[in-house]
């Protein structure tokens, strides 16, 4: 069992790394996704994304300052306040996206989508690029996320289960596009407003989730364990 | 993840069989049937005189149509009009000197750039470029967008009717250069990147298009020659 500093220092170079990849995976999606609502959403998911390893790599720098006269509770509590931030943006973002996504499924709007050059080696179609950038958005992601979870609870971490989690569930975006991409392939317009609200759909879902912890937490409620899942049990019963 | 490597198994398995497909089916509709193009007049890239077209983008698509044994059913009108067209489908192409910053990449699929044009500052092949346009008195055609850009340079812009009758420094689109006998000083005003606009969607008619488009990419130039002369 590693101590809790050790945890700490893995759980801060993980964040790093996952920040270095999300740029790389925001570049990536930034030319490849056209026209597409749906490669839009991921995008924009991506972009928020750096969030909450921001927040706790944040919040590792201040969380033990000292109290001070203004402060005399200290600084634990700017973990909840970046989740809250991170969870309002993502739970509202979701809904533009999905509004958005909606009115052209509504508006019938048809993604063109056509041809590019990206090596100079001759056309190709840009769908086809479309669907490695989507797998490189998740599939580190995947094992980034899958590397912090156990992290996140022997540190009992709420922003870093929540970062976790979402990196771990980011297959399930990916995949959604994916398929709209392909759909669009085959001559199936509506495929890709679809898929589109879909990965708009879960990060709505991820930001109230994350948004109801950070609430919880700041309205003090009863102590729980790190997800949620359970009241956290006293140690020892207190004397009556 | 499961979802994820049956997309990419989807992916693997429909690559190079004919994919993308239009939702409308464009492409196989005009392949050996008609193709409806809206053209606006546009110098030298579409001409409409006396019911017969020429310039670079008709003869582009009459080559277009012959490789698709298409027969042409054209439309003249404004450029909004023909969009509306496109928008619910009256029409497959719109072509009229469309650039890549024409405002209807909302309403219409347009192609990647098949041709990059430059409006120059020129002078007579007899004399030295300057090496700077600065105090340089240069005669541009009036009511041209070139003539506000050269408004906000060093030069000190000149009006005029016709830059073919003037012999000092001019403001010409790049094709007129070896006709008019003219050198390039470098400063360039403006550079478009042309494009053809076609129906939002169509993907496997955008597609052939475009790749049309690319492989006859050399031969703009020299029916730029043919079709820009003044």
């Amino acid at each position: 069992m590693s101590t809790p500093g050790e945890l700490h220092r893995k759980a801060l170079r993980l964040e790093w790394l996952t920040i270095a990849y999300l740029v790389s995976a925001v570049a990536l999606l930034s030319v490849s996704r056209g026209s597409s609502q749906a490669m839009k959403a991921v995008w924009f998911e991506a972009i928020l994304s750096p969030g909450p390893p921001i927040a706790f790599l944040v919040a590792a720098r201040i969380l033990r300052r000292p109290p001070s006269r203004r402060l005399p509770y200290g600084y634990h509590r700017a973990v909840s306040v970046a989740l809250l931030c991170v969870s309002l943006s993502l739970f509202a973002l979701g809904l533009l996206v999905l509004y958005d996504s909606v009115s052209r499924l509504m508006q019938s709007e048809h993604p063109p989508i056509g041809l590019v050059d990206p090596f100079g080696t001759g056309p190709l179609w840009l769908g086809w690029l479309m669907l490695p950038a989507l797998a490189y958005s998740t599939l580190p992601a995947a094992f980034l996320g899958r590397a912090k979870l156990p992290l996140a609870r022997g540190l009992h971490d709420r922003v870093l289960l929540a970062d976790a989690e979402m990196n771990r569930a980011g297959w399930l975006t990916a995949g959604a596009a994916m398929l709209g991409v392909v759909g669009v392939g085959l001559g199936l317009w509506w495929a890709d407003a679809v898929a589109a609200s879909v990965v708009a759909l879960n990060i709505t879902r991820d930001g109230w989730k994350h948004l109801r912890v950070a609430v919880d937490d700041l309205m003090d409620q009863e102590p729980t364990v790190v997800d949620h899942a359970a009241v956290d049990p006293l140690p020892r019963p207190l004397d009556g | 993840m499961r979802m994820l490597v049956a997309a990419a198994l989807a992916a693997a398995l429909l690559t190079g069989c004919g994919v993308p497909r239009d939702p409308e089916g464009t492409l196989d509709r005009v392949r050996d049937g008609t193709l409806r193009v809206g053209i606006t007049e546009s110098q030298p890239w579409a001409r409409v005189d006396r019911g017969r077209r020429t310039g670079v983008e008709v003869r582009l698509v009459e080559r277009l149509a012959t490789e698709l044994g298409a027969k042409i059913e054209w439309t003249d009108g404004a450029e909004a009009e023909l969009i509306a067209a496109l928008e619910v489908r009256g029409l497959d192409l719109v072509i009229g000197g469309l650039t890549v910053d024409s405002p209807w990449q909302a309403r219409a699929a347009l192609t990647r750039p098949y041709a990059t044009t430059r409006v120059v500052v020129a002078v007579p092949a007899s004399q030295r470029a300057p090496g700077d346009i600065a105090g340089l008195r240069v005669a541009v055609e009036s009511g041209q967008d070139a003539a506000g850009v050269l408004e906000m340079t060093d030069a000190v812009p000149v009006e005029v009717d016709d830059v073919g009758a003037v012999s000092g420094p001019v403001v010409v689109d790049e094709w007129l250069l070896d006709d008019l006998r003219l050198r390039d000083t470098g400063v360039h005003l403006r550079t478009s990147r042309h494009v053809m606009a076609t129906p939002r969607g169509e993907n496997a008619w955008l597609v052939r298009l475009e790749r049309f488009l690319h492989a006859h990419r050399d031969e703009v130039a020299a029916l730029l020659d043919v079709e820009g002369r003044p």
